[in-house]
């Protein structure tokens, strides 16, 4: 015999239980509140955070640079957008810093925290990451000028090698970052997928009872439509 | 010095409910380096809502919604060293069954049970069992009431045969 009744009743004894457990006193909530948080939007903050200072790393350098090529014009225009690029990026970073806090303090249900956090990794954390890698391939741009620098001659030889060689430099620090965050967004989408499937489950119980009713109604009426011809019948 | 009282406040009123931590990280953890992991993280990113908290919805409602984000969107799985994990736990379940009563062996086999379900249908299953409304652990997930309501009527029904399994195995 196990009814839920008796499931109860171990519950209740399994809560009593707990209740004797003082674990969590002042002393340890003073602890816990000042510790680092361990949690998949700690990790990402500081992804993200590691991105920011590489691209600050990158505008230092190239703007250290700027100054020896001032007489380099191609080369100068390139350090000149690449800042401007690098500026940016580096903005868009702080504001999904900013974002991703936001989200944290909402107060959410579980659903909803779900698909923002979802949401934020697809969208705005995967364009942080290729931030990052681009961040990282620019720093040997960056380390090139600067070696370079000291006669301001930095030249490009074979451009579409040179771009070959950063394209993949970016492709490959983009998966590797990519990769590693990866088992977050799979641990999230696991959550998600479980609620939606609750969600279904209502839709498919509603679907087979407004069938239930339809069936009920359509026998109804024909067991009463069957009733009134024979009535009929009789009658005349 | 309002930072101070803040804190206080939030001290007193965890302190007075901790039970909802213990057993949302008993129901989500298995070994014990996870659990104190999880209570840890749990307690923080409680004192980090905490300003959030308006009082619209009852204390115990915002824990628990806040424990169960914690447990189920927040936490890194780690697994170190699960084979050497397991060795441990095997080593020490062993002398642990010989002594436990009929009620502990329930308890656990309880714990069991739900930790064979998926991650969401345990927080749901924590709340009816700590005799949570439909309203309440609709506002908690997400989702209707009616659905909760459907939920509940097959989990119910799933976690009776999993205890059976878990008796007979």
């Amino acid at each position: 015999m196990n009814s839920f009744k008796s499931i109860k009743n171990t519950w209740e004894k399994a809560s009593s239980e707990i209740s004797d457990d003082k674990t969590v006193d002042s002393t340890y909530i003073k602890k816990a509140i000042t510790t680092d948080s361990k949690s998949i939007s700690a990790s990402m903050l500081i992804n993200i955070r590691a991105g920011m200072f590489l691209l600050a790393l990158d505008i230092v350098l190239f703007a250290y640079n700027a100054f020896f090529y001032t007489a380099n014009i191609p080369v100068f225009t390139a350090i000149f957008l690449s800042l401007l690029l690098l500026i940016v990026l580096l903005v868009y970073l702080i504001i999904q810093t900013r974002k991703l806090t936001a989200i944290e303090l909402r107060n959410m249900s579980l659903f909803e925290t779900l698909v923002c956090k979802i949401e934020f990794f697809k969208t705005s954390y995967t364009m942080s990451l290729r931030a990052t890698a681009f961040a990282t391939a620019f720093i040997a741009f960056a380390a090139n000028l600067t070696q370079q620098n000291a006669n301001g001659e930095f030249n490009i030889s074979n451009i579409p090698l040179l771009i070959t060689i950063y394209v993949l430099f970016y492709v490959f620090f983009n998966s590797l970052y990519k990769l590693s965050s990866s088992i977050y967004l799979k641990q999230l989408t696991n959550a998600l997928s479980n609620l939606e499937q609750n969600i279904l489950d209502e839709m498919e119980h509603e679907m087979a009872k407004n069938r239930k009713t339809r069936i009920f109604i359509g026998l109804s009426m024909s067991v009463m439509l069957l009733a009134g011809i024979v009535m009929y019948f009789i009658a005349s | 010095m309002k930072n101070n009282s803040l804190e206080n406040i939030f001290i007193e009123n965890i302190t007075k409910h901790q039970g909802i931590i213990h057993k949302v990280c008993n129901i989500y953890c298995t070994n014990h380096e996870n659990k104190t992991d999880l209570m840890q993280e749990i307690t923080l990113q409680l004192w980090k809502s905490y300003p959030g908290f308006q009082g619209k919805s009852k204390f115990s409602t915002w824990m628990y919604r806040i424990a169960l984000n914690t447990a189920i969107s927040n936490v890194r799985k780690t697994n170190k060293m699960p084979l050497m994990e397991a060795l441990f736990e095997s080593q020490i379940e062993i002398p642990e069954k010989e002594n436990l009563s009929e009620d502990d062996e329930d308890v656990n086999r309880l714990y069991k049970a739900i930790g064979k379900l998926k991650v969401v249908d345990k927080g749901i299953i924590l709340l009816y069992l700590e005799d949570k409304s439909y309203k309440e652990i609709a506002e908690i997930i997400g989702i209707s009431e009616k659905n909760v309501a459907v939920k509940m009527h097959r989990l119910k029904k799933k976690l009776e045969q999993l205890i059976l399994s878990e008796r007979a195995s």
